[in-house]
């Protein structure tokens, strides 16, 4: 099956793109999300700062693009910064618009509780705690690991859309959303060893 | 969470191996033996351009191109990384941290550059140390150069400077198969607060559940004992697990 990756030219999307191929599909690469309509997969990933990713998306209209595709039932799903631009308001850089896709706010992290072993940026493997099912995993599932790097964290409005947490500055910090065919992680799933790439796997049969 | 952590030492397009940083040895094919190590459940691979600090130069942009196809948890790269420039053809390639040495000890302000750049949890410093007589002296070129530098004082400096995580690697011990130096792991990791990463000789007789537990260790990075297949990451990592160690299985 075909999936979309969005490319913003400064995200490394070598990993993401290996990802998709390794579990039987093909990345289509889109910088301005000018989508043709048989695709219904499109993974939004992102390292950088929510400031200049929103900026790098409205100089070519690709943020509206990315409404559109998702209120037409399309199936997207952010990774890590790419989750976090989902939301409506990131303070990364003032206080910025989000895409507004689901309703709620991105902060920064929590102190980090050191004896714990929490660094900040919160970067490296974290038990995941899964709160609901959702088609990228069950509720049923064994203890799975995956593998963050983040300062910024996504607050949702609802938190029944809250689909996987992690403890943090002994605090749980919100890893997955899921709500209809819109879905986040906080993780690095191109990371994240055989669990990251089943999730990937999922999402494109979803 | 505790990482075991895979090291490939690289020389040309050879994974190597010696004792002592000494009697290089060819190994094989690095990227299958990284392969193999990520599919046994290594948390983490680190390639290190063993010569390219000779050269001032690193030659694993390609390596870790090819690698990313495969191997699915974060890679780290060290080895000839000596300025922005060189940190970010790493990077580019698909790498997930920067390590530096040599480059650090002659220019410690580099440590601060690149922390500044690609954020300090994406900055390791190696350090190579080798008992002296009343310290650890931390060497560069791979194990060739002396420098006089005081390990622990080092340390301390490095973490002012902004690196995210420290390999301290035992030269005494690495290679030899013979056991991490837990003297200087104790003696050591204390100093700071950043995660240290213990490498050097690492063998399944290590009591090293007691150094997690009081926090002196975050993970293990084994070469040679992997490489001979002396270890097995998965039956080590089943073994931690068993001991309440808190891993990725």
């Amino acid at each position: 099956m075909d999936v979309y990756v969005y490319d913003n030219g400064i995200s490394n999307l070598k990993s993401i793109l290996s990802a998709i191929e390794y579990v039987g599909h093909n990345p289509l690469i889109t910088n301005d999300c000018k989508l043709n309509s048989k695709t219904k997969h499109l993974i939004l990933p992102g390292v950088g700062s929510f400031n200049s990713a929103m900026r790098i998306m409205q100089k070519n209209s690709a943020d509206q693009r990315i409404k559109d595709f998702v209120s037409n039932g399309g199936h997207i799903l952010g990774v890590c910064l790419g989750m976090q631009l989902l939301f409506e308001e990131g303070f990364e850089g003032g206080k910025i618009p989000g895409l507004g896709i689901i309703k709620g706010y991105v902060q920064h992290l929590p102190p980090p509780d050191k004896k714990n072993g929490d660094t900040l940026p919160n970067m490296g493997w974290h038990d995941i705690n899964i709160i609901a099912d959702s088609a990228l995993i069950k509720s049923t599932a064994k203890s799975i690991q995956c593998y963050f790097v983040h300062d910024y964290h996504c607050v949702p409005i609802d938190s029944k859309i809250v689909t996987m947490e992690i403890t943090y500055g002994n605090q749980s910090i919100c890893a997955g959303v899921n709500t209809g065919k819109i879905y986040g992680v906080q993780f690095h799933p191109e990371k994240s060893g055989k669990t990251g790439l089943e999730m990937v796997r999922r999402f494109i049969h979803s | 969470m505790f990482r075991v952590i895979a090291r490939c030492d690289i020389k040309g397009k050879n994974l190597i191996k010696g004792i002592r940083y000494e009697g290089v040895r060819v190994i094989g094919d690095p990227s299958e033996f990284a392969m193999n190590y990520y599919a046994d459940g290594a948390d983490e691979i680190v390639y290190i351009d063993a010569v390219a600090s000779l050269y001032e130069r690193s030659s694993l942009a390609p390596l870790v191109e090819s690698s990313v196809k495969d191997i699915f948890v974060p890679i780290s790269v060290g080895g000839g990384i000596n300025d922005l420039e060189s940190a970010r053809l790493i990077f580019k390639s698909g790498a997930e941290k920067v390590i530096v040495n040599t480059a650090a000890i002659s220019n410690p302000n580099l440590i601060n550059i690149l922390s500044q750049e690609f954020g300090r949890q994406a900055v390791v410093v190696s350090i190579q140390a080798k008992k002296r007589e009343k310290y650890w002296e931390a060497l560069t070129h791979c194990g060739r150069s002396v420098t006089g530098l005081n390990v622990s004082e080092w340390m301390e400096r490095v973490q002012d400077l902004g690196a995210g995580e420290i390999i301290l690697t035992s030269v005494d011990c690495d290679g030899t198969m013979g056991g991490l130096d837990l003297e200087l792991i104790r003696s050591i990791s204390g100093i700071v607060d950043l995660p240290v990463i213990a490498s050097g000789g690492f063998t399944n007789d290590d009591p090293i559940e007691d150094l997690i537990r009081e926090g002196m260790i975050s993970g293990l990075a084994i070469g040679a004992s992997l490489h001979r297949k002396y270890i097995n990451i998965s039956s080590l990592k089943k073994r931690l697990h068993a001991n309440g160690i808190n891993v990725r299985i």
